[in-house]
């Protein structure tokens, strides 16, 4: 099992950086799952927006709330990193990298619709995605600068 | 022949010695064994990623109509005795507002969403303001007149006193000018959102007397001299595009301290009429 050697970034391992990330995302997707389920809509406070995309039929696939998804999305990243920041195998981090690739695909694909097609953007959803990008991009990057470095593991 | 016993290596030893008689290596990729690029596991987990995110957006698609998916919900109610087809309010309220809208009209929607409730809660449900729907179809274009079809939609609503419900669902799921998204299908969803009698309402809406009268109360508008839309006729004052709430309330209120209204629904839609006074012009 291929484990790296992982530098710190900003003196922290990247996998509890990434556990934060996945925390604070965690927050939000449950937030507005709980808002969406309850059918009420988020409070965006000065900043118009989330009651239009929390109604639009955009913001449900097969009538679950897409913060729901969120919320499985961010549990499963948050035990990735929590598992990579124990143990330093790799294809946690990979997959950290793969799934929060595909979430930032999704992401895209719905920022799209907030602003092209429903014509409102739903703050709480921006942050979420802005969170979802950072997570990926750190992971690219810890992948990237910690592969010449990768060590097999010693395991008898 | 005696042979000298050698210690059998272990494990870790062997493959400490494989590693040795190796090709050097500098990092995991290089070397006589490098994998191709395609096959490195960043590039496979982001195909997959790729893939797998496509997947859902595709999945996440609406279905174009079919009815299984959500419309925006209203959030606005309306008390069944307020409501009398295209009316809303009181027979004997002292202010009529004539709202003449387009169902493609952006600045319509704005003034659905952000004002008519507000004068339902403040007017209309004090018995101070009856609103007159003038529907009007003036920004299709193209074979099918997405405009005319949403206005016929309308007022076959109106048969079974849906027709607020119905307005309000156009403008809150208002797709794209003359771009096909107000289709049959939409207009089906819709009317079923609003709580309308299919069979009834397919057969108003399969009939040609409905659209007749939506064109010719677009002409008749055109003529007494609404030209925008929205245009808001308060007791024979015109208002072109959104006004500032509070600029409308504050005339409706002068206008009810007043006393009853100057003109009567349905007349500054008349050719015959002179056409309403404009007092207020607002861009929309």
């Amino acid at each position: 099992m291929r484990r790296s050697a992982v530098r710190p970034i900003l003196g922290a391992h990247p996998g509890l950086i990434l556990a934060v990330l996945d925390l604070a995302g965690l927050a939000i997707a449950a937030y507005l799952s709980v808002v969406e389920l309850q059918g009420g809509v988020p409070v965006c406070g000065p900043i118009k927006g989330c009651e239009e995309v929390a109604r639009s039929e955009y913001s449900r696939i097969g009538g679950v709330p897409v913060a729901v998804f969120g919320v499985a999305l961010s549990l499963v990243l948050l035990t990735l990193a929590v598992a990579w920041w124990r143990t330093d195998l790799y294809v946690l981090l990979l997959a950290h990298y793969g799934l929060s690739l595909a979430g930032v695909i999704f992401e895209a694909y719905f920022m799209y619709l907030q602003i092209f097609v429903i014509g409102a953007v739903c703050i709480w959803c921006a942050s979420y995605g802005v969170s979802l990008i950072a997570r990926f991009v750190i992971a690219l990057v810890v992948w990237l600068r910690g592969q010449p470095a990768a060590v097999d593991s010693a395991r008898p | 022949m005696a042979r000298a016993q050698q210690p059998t290596p272990s494990r870790r030893e062997r493959r400490a010695a494989e590693r040795l008689d190796r090709p050097a290596r500098s990092g995991s990729r290089s070397g006589a064994t490098k994998r191709p690029v395609w096959r490195s596991p960043l590039v496979l987990v982001t195909a997959a990623a790729l893939a797998i995110g496509a997947g859902i957006v595709a999945f996440a698609l609406p279905s174009g109509g079919s009815g299984d998916t959500a419309l925006f919900s209203p959030s606005t109610s309306y008390a069944a005795d307020l409501v009398d087809a295209e009316s809303l309010g009181a027979d004997g309220a002292p202010v009529v507002m004539e709202l003449y809208a387009d169902f493609q009209c952006p600045a319509c929607k704005l003034f659905a969403k952000e004002q008519l409730p507000r004068l339902l809660d403040e007017f209309v449900a004090q018995g101070t303001l009856r609103i007159e729907a003038r529907d009007i179809a003036f920004l299709g274009r193209g074979s099918r007149d997405e405009s005319l079809e949403l206005a016929a939609g309308a007022r076959c609503a109106a048969q079974q006193d849906r027709y607020w419900q119905f307005h309000d669902y156009v403008f809150w799921n208002q797709g794209r000018e003359n771009r096909g998204d107000h289709s049959e299908a939409f207009i089906a969803r819709v009317a079923a959102a609003a709580g309308v009698e299919k069979a009834a309402f397919d057969g108003c809406l399969a009939g040609s007397d409905v659209r007749a009268s939506i064109t010719g109360q677009t002409q008749a508008a055109l003529a007494s001299g609404v030209s925008s839309t929205p245009t808001l006729i308060v007791n024979g004052q015109s208002i072109v595009g959104v006004p500032q709430y509070d600029q409308l309330a504050g005339l409706i209120r002068q206008l009810a301290a007043a006393g009853s209204p100057t003109s009567s629904p349905g007349d500054a839609a008349s050719p015959d009429d002179a056409g309403p006074t404009n007092v207020v012009a607002q861009p929309s």
